[in-house]
């Protein structure tokens, strides 16, 4: 049975409905596919996560898998769901090896298979040479690889990994999201909270984005891409300043230090643009400028306008 | 992905057992540093109520004498169970570890079942010292029978259950600061080390109602065959197990 994650219309209250951490949230989470929830800190990412894994209790809506409530089943849930939490997962007084072996025994392995799934786990993710070393004694990157191989050893149907590449070396970064990939190609359902745009880009399939408690975009990665590469930002520092009127057409224009402009152009404002870049260059009134494609910071900025209410 | 059978149907037992195996094996690697500290801990406990206390009383009657020792065994249970198992505990729901647990696949009642197991085995150390030291200072004789081990146990996980319950619903400062009344009021003024005729009578009800006075009537009746032994006791320490059992695994199932 291939079995999709459901969320229709799950919305989630703090402090006497004063704080809403989700708003109406509905959507679906497919088998095969690694799914990146991005938006800034307070978007209400982590409360989405803890109510799919059922210990957090939504005020309304549901959320389904396979014919189960997990709002409801939270022994459900936790039967289908590993979750890597935000936080390290309690590693102290024990070694990295013995973490994960215990994860893997709770979650049935024993035996050969155990010893097989642990060593697999540490080799994918190159950690070996401190799989014997006490929790505490290990680096913030280390213990969230720990962190993140408990998750992933003897892996449960869906995964959800709350920021897991935090304070990860880019070498392991890299394998770690080679590990959400295979783990998505077996027929997983892959969530991953992050911040990092840049991976979402070169890894995710799909990314939804949250602010304000509510989803403001759900699509897949190569349209986000495709936006990025029809658009571009120009930045110029002149001698003088200039007024809008005297700038090129552009979809939005930011002053962000004395006579520094940053203009945001859409593929049919960058003729004319580079044009009177050409003209202002030969007159000398600018000193420097960059033409480069928008950055995902720059879509995910244009779509939240900064984390302002 | 091939969703398996098992994720909706129970676990055969024989998985059961290997899983409550594995929480158990968790706890105990993770303690394991902890668990000789708390027993030497609870090795000079003893020693200080039987060797200790006795000098503040040097004319001692065999009736002080069975308090005595009987209270070394109680204090040496309510320190383990409802002072160190409740602290660690508060220190583990500081660091995550208690929120971690309750995404893991496993029934609310065996992640407390195997903590208990672990801290009443830690709190034997204590008790055994406690007879040793009872017998070599007073020479007094021990009923060692399934009845008195029965009393032991049942007090050690009431105490264990009393501290997690305290761990779990108390911020961690009201928690130190519960555990502090509990150990003084124990050590120093409940009629566990002293006969009960000695305070007000109103003040002796109270008792009668705490776990505390109960679970120490019960040794000092089986071990040391020094009381009758009383049903009353029995259903007191009873309710507070039930109780607290009842609190460790509400705070563990609630969902925010």
């Amino acid at each position: 049975m291939n079995a999709t994650l459901n969320i229709y219309s799950v919305t989630k209250t703090f402090n006497h409905h004063k704080v809403i951490a989700n708003d109406n949230i509905s959507t679906q989470f497919l088998p095969g596919e690694v799914t990146a929830l991005t938006g800034h800190n307070g978007a209400g990412k982590s409360t989405l996560l803890n109510q799919i894994m059922g210990t957090v209790k939504p005020n309304r809506g549901s959320i389904t898998f396979s014919g189960h409530s997990l709002a409801q089943e939270p022994a459900f849930a936790r039967n289908v769901i590993s979750m890597m939490p935000q936080l390290h997962a309690p590693i102290a007084g024990v070694t990295l090896r013995q973490a994960i072996s215990a994860i893997a025994r709770i979650r049935g392995a024993h035996g050969r298979a155990l010893r097989t799934e642990v060593d697999k786990i540490l080799d994918t993710l190159h950690m070996n040479e401190w799989a014997d070393m006490p929790g505490e004694k290990l680096s913030g990157g280390l213990r969230r690889l720990t962190s993140f191989a408990m998750t992933v050893v003897r892996p449960s149907p869906i995964l959800l990994f709350d920021e897991p590449t935090n304070d990860v070396d880019p070498v392991r970064r890299k394998l770690l999201w080679q590990c959400l990939r295979k783990l998505a190609l077996q027929g997983h359902i892959v969530i991953v909270v992050t911040h990092n745009l840049l991976e979402v880009e070169q890894y995710a399939d799909r990314y939804l984005f949250m602010h304000h408690g509510r989803l403001i975009k759900d699509e897949q990665v190569n349209i986000l891409s495709h936006d990025r590469l029809s658009s571009a930002v120009l930045t110029i520092n002149a001698k003088h300043a200039f007024k809008n009127n005297e700038l090129p057409q552009a979809d939005r224009i930011v002053t962000s230090d004395e006579f520094q402009y940053d203009l945001f152009l859409k593929a049919d404002d960058m003729t004319d643009a580079v044009s009177w870049l050409s003209a202002k260059v030969a007159t000398e009134e600018i000193r420097n400028y960059r033409l480069s494609p928008a950055s995902l910071n720059d879509v995910y900025g244009g779509l939240t306008d900064g984390n302002k209410r | 992905m091939e969703i398996k059978d098992n994720y909706f149907v129970d676990k055969i037992p024989k998985q059961q057992v290997r899983q409550f195996w594995g929480l158990i094996r968790w706890s105990l690697i993770r303690h394991k540093v902890l668990l000789p500290a708390f027993s030497m801990t609870q090795v000079v406990l003893a020693l200080a109520i039987v060797y200790g206390l006795a000098l503040l009383m040097p004319n001692m009657s065999h009736t002080d004498i069975l308090y005595l020792s009987s209270g070394a065994i109680t204090i040496g249970i309510i320190a383990v169970g409802c002072v160190l198992a409740a602290q660690i505990v508060s220190t583990a729901k500081q660091d995550g570890v208690v929120a971690y647990q309750k995404t893991l696949p496993v029934a609310r009642t065996k992640i407390i079942l195997a903590d208990v197991i672990i801290w009443s085995l830690a709190s034997i150390p204590g008790v055994i010292m406690s007879c040793i030291a009872a017998t070599s200072r007073f020479h007094v004789d021990l009923y060692v029978s399934p009845i008195s081990i029965t009393v032991i146990v049942l007090a050690q996980i009431t105490m264990v259950l009393i501290g997690f319950s305290l761990a779990y619903w108390l911020s961690a400062n009201a928690m130190a600061l519960t555990t502090q009344v509990i150990m003084i009021g124990g050590l120093l003024f409940s009629p566990i080390t002293y006969p009960a005729d000695r305070i007000p009578f109103w003040l002796t009800s109270v008792y009668e109602l705490l776990p505390f006075v109960p679970a120490s009537n019960l040794i000092r009746a089986t071990l040391f065959h020094a009381a009758p032994f009383s049903y009353l006791n029995l259903l007191v320490l009873l309710m507070w197990l039930t109780t607290a059992f009842a609190l460790s695994l509400l705070a563990l199932s609630k969902r925010s």
